[in-house]
């Protein structure tokens, strides 16, 4: 009896070291990422005595698959937030924001309308307009900058996706190898490989499947990344439609890639700097360039109806630059597309000139015989038949192809970058042309360039102001959106997070407790061998 | 609910951050004194004030244009000041001219001062603005718009400036309508057109408008005294023949004989021909005629030219009854002529000081814009600050509190009483 009572007391005494040591654990791993809280179960012998059944994991894996696309979701709209916050601040700026230096400039085209033969006032003109060229050349520029940032960090994200699938794979390995060697269920690997997917997850939104205790990987559209011990690797390079611009490939066949649709990659830091891309930056570059555009074209065409201090014919104001014309990378040799501004017009019933640009994106391609022309923004398509000069026109653009075959194609980004290239084309005053005539105080003209401010000149999208505060509005409103989403996605993370933690996580009072309940347990056990032993020495005198 | 270690620490770090991020909102707020700092504070506010901001500037730049126009039209306004005193004085000389008994040197000295008259006021015609722009040249603000001899060199265009939003307003006069110029309601003027020593001893009185609505516009007449005696011809303003009609509407006889105070009616005017009659009779016989020419005042409205003629005059000698009835007629002229070129610029002086009036009630209509612009901008991106100052106790209250519930809790810990 008493050797069973020694027994029992050592196998106590076992159970007791396994607690302690898993609670120590736990206490050791309290601000461990992604580590789950661990606990015995303890099992009576059927001969007396108690055995460590098994040491788990407390995990419920559907609520932190839950909390991992929650976090995921929140990380796009953090990245998004972070980048469209820089477009919200470069647009709060009262004193150097655009719109101050229109008025300006306005300003000065009112004072040369009021002085026309005071050469101070022709030089303040030219020097406001020079003030306004900076200011849009530098916001294109900081616009431009950000374009090139999100093209790098496109390249660290993807470098980090790559590393989190090719751990998630090879912990899928060492899970597998250490099952079957052990029999045992390795906890920290599976701890490190949940972890391994939660970072995954804030890279990139990614779908999660376990099989044979394996788990798969794979993108929205069903792209794998991670198929047990294998991975398969994602890349970075320039769109073949748009050399400037960088996309996310996959390898198809050795040395072959193709883009993976922005569409499908949702979520994470990927997916953010993806939608501020298309959704945010993008369209704002646009835009600006439409309101570049617009006011060096209609005023161009005003100032030549004018005739300047020298009794020359008004020459350009502004400089501007030709829209952006990308070829695809697929186009016969000796394709040829070239797209210029048409110059701005008086509308019928108008008295002031205006563009119909549209700050939208196209593509241009010849499908048989046909010229189509899709706008990339509304998706609309429409064919344009060449004039016998062989020039296409549509929304303020003319087209002359030359040298396409059939299914050639070629994306026109007419506005994009084209706030870089306004200047001010004249460089003394008297070459402003304010009047109809070279009479000195003819001011016919200015006033007609004056009224410029305030006429539509900008077609369907108003007035040069409307067009600043629509783009103000849509920044605001964008990134406001973006904030209020994300504040209710972290809302959201952080209840899930709590909830997972719940289950998973250490409370180190709990610990606390436990180290005192198997500190007693122990010594309790101690006692048994301790009398035990006195017993069996009981036994032992008896001479 | 289980609640991890660090959950605990996680909210109350989280609740820390989020007062922070509340309270350092409202901070900047504060400091700056807008309630929308960045376009996403309120997307619709900011993009509204970017349209007042616009809307206050061009506000701005009409009350800028309405400075210089009102600057310009007061230059204006005391140039043609000036020319009224003088069209004035001119007048009085006129008068004293007409005072028959006159010598010859009497009219001389008239015939200087009248130089003086007329050197002042070519000054005043080509007066310049501060910017040294010659006031009258219309657009040719450049050269002096007025030779010496008269003539007018500037264009007809006058300068417009926007001063209000749909307000274009003329800030400035062409030199021909002013000195070249009359106004409507002007009177019609005879003039003799024949040398006084082969025109017949014969003075004219008027034209006067007895019947304005038998007038036909833009007619020109002449009127023929010789030995047939007295003819009467007019063509309208195209150049065609006009019948010329009695006050009844009669075709007048053609010609009549002279006689002393006999009243030609005709088209609605009525002028007397007086003359010694047994002057005229051998004046006649001698083959010498008398030409007058009744048209609209537009017809001889060069100020400078009727002064140059009616200077002429006074420096010409008069020797014979002849040369008295000329001289008589030239005054009678002049004196029409002067008294139109006076309605026209007092035309042009009421059309300067209405405007200027104008300018006043569009500086009060931007004032009020103005007040109105800013008080919406204010009400839109501008901070309540008693709002912002209770907002920024309570955040402050809130931050104060989760600071003190995480210190709170972060202190206990049961391994505190494991001793």
């Amino acid at each position: 009896m008493a050797s069973s009572m020694l027994s029992i007391g050592v196998s106590g005494l076992q159970a007791a070291q396994t607690a302690l040591a898993t609670n120590s654990n736990n206490i050791a791993n309290v601000y461990t990422p992604g580590y789950s809280r661990e606990t015995v179960e303890l099992n009576g012998n059927s001969g007396g005595g108690v055995s460590v059944a098994s040491i788990s994991r407390q995990t419920d894996s559907y609520l932190s698959a839950q909390l991992d696309s929650a976090m995921s979701a929140s990380t796009a709209l953090e990245t998004h937030e972070a980048n469209i916050s820089q477009i919200d601040n470069l647009l709060a700026d009262d004193e150097a924001g655009l719109a101050p230096l229109m008025q300006e400039f306005f300003g000065a085209i009112e004072g040369v309308a009021s002085q026309p033969s005071d050469p101070a006032a022709r030089e303040s003109l030219l020097g406001s307009a020079e003030s306004l060229a900076g200011q849009l050349n530098a916001f294109s520029a900081y616009l431009d900058d950000m374009d090139s940032a999100v093209n790098s960090q496109l390249g660290d994200v993807v470098g980090d996706i790559n590393t989190a699938t090719s751990q998630i794979a090879s912990l899928n390995e060492q899970i597998s190898l250490t099952r079957a060697r052990t029999g045992e269920e390795p906890l920290g690997l599976l701890d490190q490989r949940d972890q391994a997917v939660t970072d995954l997850q804030t890279l990139v939104g990614v779908e999660v499947q376990e099989q044979d205790g394996r788990l798969s990987v794979s993108l929205g559209n069903g792209q794998l990344l991670v198929n047990g011990s294998s991975n398969y690797e994602l890349a970075v390079e320039p769109d073949p439609q748009d050399m400037s611009r960088s996309v996310v490939t996959y390898s198809v066949a050795p040395g072959v890639t193709s883009a993976i649709d922005e569409a499908q990659l949702e979520g994470g830091t990927l997916g953010g700097l993806l939608s501020f891309r298309a959704d945010s930056l993008e369209p704002t570059q646009n835009q600006l360039g439409q309101l570049a555009a617009g006011l060096a074209l209609t005023f161009n065409a005003q100032h030549a109806d004018g005739v300047d201090a020298n009794g020359n014919t008004g020459g350009d104001f502004f400089t501007l630059g030709d829209p952006e014309v990308l070829p695809a990378s697929g186009n016969a040799a000796g394709a040829d597309l070239e797209v210029t501004f048409a110059p701005a017009t008086q509308q019928e019933g108008d008295d002031f000139y205006s563009v119909a640009l549209t700050g939208d994106d196209y593509r241009l391609s010849l499908d048989g015989d046909k010229y189509q022309l899709e706008n990339l923004s509304s998706g609309a398509v429409q064919t344009l038949t060449p004039d016998s000069e062989g020039v296409m026109r549509q929304d303020g653009l003319v087209f002359t192809a030359t040298g396409m075959a059939d299914g050639d194609s070629f994306t026109i980004q007419p506005t994009r970058n084209i706030a870089d290239t306004f200047g001010v084309a004249i460089d003394e005053g008297a070459e402003i042309a304010a009047g109809s005539s070279d009479a000195s105080l003819d001011n016919r003209n200015i006033l007609a360039l004056q009224s410029l401010q305030s006429s539509d000149a900008l077609g369907s999208a108003g007035s040069f102001n409307d067009h600043y505060a629509s783009l103000v509005s849509q920044v605001g409103n964008q990134t406001r959106q973006v904030q209020v989403n994300l504040e209710a996605q972290q809302g959201l993370t952080e209840q899930l997070s709590a909830a997972d933690q719940s289950i998973s996580g250490v409370n180190l009072d709990e610990e606390a407790a436990d180290l005192i309940r198997y500190q007693q347990y122990y010594q309790a056990n101690a006692q048994v061998i301790q009398t035990a032993s006195t017993v069996l020495d009981t036994i032992l005198n008896i001479r | 609910m289980r609640i991890s270690t660090q959950t605990l620490y996680a909210q109350g770090v989280t609740s820390m951050l989020d007062q922070q991020a509340a309270f350092s909102k409202v901070s900047e707020q504060l400091a700056t004194g807008k309630r929308v700092v960045n376009p996403s504070d309120d997307p619709s506010a900011a993009s509204q004030a970017v349209t007042i901001s616009q809307s206050q500037a061009v506000n701005e730049q009409f009350s800028d244009s309405r400075t210089t126009a009102r600057n310009n039209l007061s230059i204006e306004e005391s140039a043609l000041n000036q020319v009224t005193d003088t069209i004035t004085r001119v007048q009085s000389l006129i008068v004293q001219a007409g005072n028959g008994t006159l010598s010859d040197s009497d009219r001389d000295a008239l015939a200087t001062e009248l130089e003086g008259s007329r050197e002042v006021l070519l000054g005043l015609a080509n007066s310049t603005d501060g910017n040294g722009n010659y006031l009258f040249g219309g657009m040719s603000g450049d050269t002096a718009p007025f030779g010496e001899d008269g003539s007018y060199r500037g264009d007809d265009e006058q300068r417009q400036q926007r001063v209000d939003s749909s307000r274009l307003m003329e800030v400035n006069h062409t030199g021909s309508q002013i000195f070249g110029g009359v106004a409507s309601g002007n009177q019609q003027l005879a003039r003799q057109t024949s040398e006084s020593e082969s025109s017949l001893p014969i003075t004219f009185k008027g034209p006067d408008v007895v019947d304005a609505a038998a007038r036909v516009d833009g007619a020109a007449y002449s009127v023929s005294i010789d030995a047939a005696g007295v003819t009467i011809s007019g063509t309208d303003a195209d150049g065609n023949d006009l019948q010329v009609l009695d006050g009844e509407g009669n075709p007048l006889p053609s010609p009549m004989a002279f006689s002393d105070g006999m009243t030609l009616a005709f088209n609605g005017l009525s002028m007397t021909l007086s003359g010694d009659e047994q002057q005229v009779l051998e004046a006649q016989t001698s083959g010498k005629a008398t030409q007058l020419v009744v048209e609209e005042g537009e017809a001889s409205a060069d100020l400078f030219a009727n002064l140059d003629g009616l200077i002429t005059a006074l420096s010409t000698p008069i020797e014979s009854e002849a040369d008295q009835a000329a001289f008589n007629n030239a005054i009678s002229t002049a004196s029409r002529q002067f008294s139109n070129s006076l309605d026209n610029v007092l035309t042009v002086r009421a059309d300067v000081g209405t405007k200027l009036n104008e300018l006043d009630s569009l500086d009060i209509i931007g004032d009020d814009r103005e007040l109105n612009y800013a008080s919406t901008r204010s009400d839109l991106i501008d901070l309540d600050y008693n709002e912002a100052i209770s907002d920024y106790s309570l955040t402050q209250v809130g931050l104060q509190a989760s600071q003190q519930a995480f210190s709170d809790i972060s202190g206990m810990s049961l391994f505190d009483y494991l001793r």
